[in-house]
């Protein structure tokens, strides 16, 4: 499939952004001792609402028609695009409740009911975004059940990254060991989760043979002898792309060097250096992210729609 | 209305014979003629006279050769008469045109978030509304066949209509009111019909010929079908042998001109 920027910023951003209000909904309202400081809650949501827009406006610069883009809450009976549309929506009302009462506007004990509820809200607009590409039976590649859990993981994992800088910023005499550990182990689970996933796939996915795609039965060695087109249609652009399949694997080593390696030891370094503010927690986030931009990229780039075995070349490989 | 109909009246589609389809792309172009000005149209080109032109077109024809697999019982092609083994083996060429299956369990329908991909329940055609698409384009990758191309200059996404403005167009006179791809098709690969009525022309046409729905195994449940070629009259070298002049059974004259031919 064709990696389009716009949907790889969208659930990567927006990813994040849900990640930090899962954690923050759970952190905030059973946080005791010691006492969260004020500025971090704030700044934490806001940002957490910066990623998520962003990502929802990414996600527009995919439409063909970004103006009727309200259209699309009407279908969530039967689409998984509609229902994340409409969970996108919906989220902003406990994230923006929770807001008032950070500022104080509201009373802070609203918190314990608010903050499961934007944690809830926000996990499962993940889950939403996730099953767009889970229930195509088109892409084998994405129709594993562990795409959704990935999808989480690697939103708590960008989240608890991203509210560390925040948290070292406001309150730079704590200790950061138990939130650092949280996200190192939390990166480190959802990249080993994705390397057993795309250990397993490479072994396990099936697709129709080219002879049940043009009607015949199994064993009758079918071959391309002269293509439809002989320049590109929207098809073969958007899903016959082969790049990836050739540079697949040094991608993926970039992107455990990212998230693990390098965000996971950065993490390491900050939390080991003493009481003071330590810019190397903001350098962890935002190699964590391009840990997750480039597993993303992979995501897209490396599944094989079914239709594309109707332009394999004889002499091109497969898998 | 991305819900899909509990059961459609009629099923309208395409039975396409693969035994007699030459690859000549008429269908291919008489679609692209039709629709471009039709009421679906227009199917636009990108570049059309530059260095990678692209274009718009519901129907597409792609060629392949068939190296038949070791004989079987069932009638498909080449599945009985040539026999095995790389010498003995006769390839064959298929022409595979490729457009919109129309189908029962289409999720190019219940994927959509607009509403703007349908089926209609009357008869049971798959069609995209212009004015809701938002051109998300996961309809485009929720289809197994490849039947939807996006328009760029237009921002929707468009497909085979089933040339549903000739199919009911009365001023067209009535033997007229077929698809564009079924009229222009010189060897009468294409039928156009009802596949819900026994009677219909897609219905007897495939008596006793096993049509075939494309990756029956996704489930999608195609409409229109493809008849397989049929079984290749046997030429391996042996059944050529058969073939040779016995001079005994010729004539009394052609035996002697054979005879002072053959000196
Ligand atoms: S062939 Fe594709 S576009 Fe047509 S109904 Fe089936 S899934 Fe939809
Ligand atoms: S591209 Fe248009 S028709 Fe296709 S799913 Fe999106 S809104 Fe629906
Ligand atoms: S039925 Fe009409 S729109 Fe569909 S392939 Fe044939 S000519 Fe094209």
């Amino acid at each position: 499939m064709n990696p389009a920027l716009s949907v790889i910023a969208f659930t990567t951003l927006s990813g994040a952004g849900y990640g930090l209000m899962i954690w923050l909904g759970l952190l905030l309202p059973f946080h005791r001792q010691p006492p969260l400081p004020a500025g971090f809650g704030i700044w934490t949501l806001l940002l957490a609402l910066v990623l998520v827009s962003a990502g929802l406006l990414a996600s527009l610069a995919h439409l063909g028609h970004p103006e009727r883009a309200w259209r699309a809450f009407s279908q969530w009976r039967t689409s998984w695009l509609s229902r994340e549309g409409v969970l996108a929506v919906w989220t902003f009302v406990p994230a923006l409740l929770t807001l008032l009462v950070l500022l104080g506007y509201l009373p802070p004990h609203w918190l314990l009911w608010l903050g499961p509820l934007l944690a809830l809200s926000a996990a499962l607009t993940v889950l939403c975004t996730a099953m767009i590409y889970a229930s195509l039976k088109t892409v084998p590649h994405w129709r594993d059940w562990r795409v959704a859990p990935l999808y989480l993981l690697f939103a708590l994992a960008t989240g608890a990254t991203f509210q560390l800088p925040v948290l070292n910023y406001f309150a730079p005499e704590f200790l950061l060991k138990m939130p650092t550990t949280t996200a190192q182990v939390a990166l480190f689970v959802a990249f080993v989760l994705r390397y057993l996933q795309r250990r397993a796939l490479r072994d396990s996915v099936s697709a129709p043979s080219l002879a049940s795609a043009v009607g015949l039965p199994e064993g009758n060695a079918v071959k391309l002898f002269e293509g439809a087109h002989t320049e590109d249609s929207f098809i073969t652009r958007e899903m016959v792309f082969r790049f990836a399949r050739k540079h697949r694997e040094p991608m993926f080593l970039a992107a455990l060097a990212c998230g693990i390696a390098l965000a996971g030891g950065l993490l390491e370094h900050a939390s080991n250096a003493g009481p003071g503010i330590r810019p190397s927690f903001l350098f962890a986030a935002l190699f964590a992210y391009a840990g997750v931009f480039f597993e993303r990229w992979l995501f897209f780039a490396e599944a094989r729609h079914v239709v594309s075995v109707y332009f394999e070349r004889p002499d091109a490989g497969r898998g | 209305m991305t819900d899909l109909p509990v059961r459609t009246e009629k099923k309208l589609g395409l039975l396409i014979d693969l035994d007699i389809c030459v690859g000549c792309h008429a269908c291919a172009v008489a679609c692209k003629e039709w629709n471009d000005g039709g009421q679906f149209g227009p199917l636009t080109d990108e570049d059309p006279y530059g260095a990678e032109p692209m274009g718009v077109w519901f129907n597409r024809v792609h060629s392949y050769t068939v190296d038949p697999a070791v004989p079987q019982e069932s009638g498909h092609c080449g599945a009985s008469s040539p026999p095995a083994g790389p010498a003995g083996r006769l390839g064959l060429s298929l022409h595979f045109p490729r457009s919109c299956l129309h189908c029962e369990q289409a999720a190019c329908v219940t994927v959509c978030p607009t509403g703007a991909s349908y089926k209609r329940a009357e008869d049971g055609i798959v069609l995209v509304d212009y004015d809701r698409c938002i051109g998300c384009k996961l309809c485009s990758w929720a289809c197994p066949y490849g039947a939807r191309e996006y328009d760029q200059a237009q921002g929707v996404m468009k497909k085979c209509t089933l040339c549903v403005d000739r199919i009911y167009n009365e001023s067209l006179p009535e033997a007229d009111r077929q698809p564009a791809c079924v009229l222009a098709c010189p060897t009468g690969a294409r039928a156009f019909g009802d596949f819900a009525d026994p009677s219909s022309v897609v219905s007897t046409r495939s008596a006793g010929r096993d049509p075939q729905a494309l990756m029956p195994e996704l489930g999608y449940e195609p409409t229109n079908r493809y008849l397989p070629p049929r079984p290749r009259r046997d030429q391996t070298p042996e059944a050529k042998a058969d073939d040779t002049l016995n001079p005994a059974e010729l004539p009394t004259v052609l035996r002697w001109l054979d005879r002072m031919l053959s000196r």
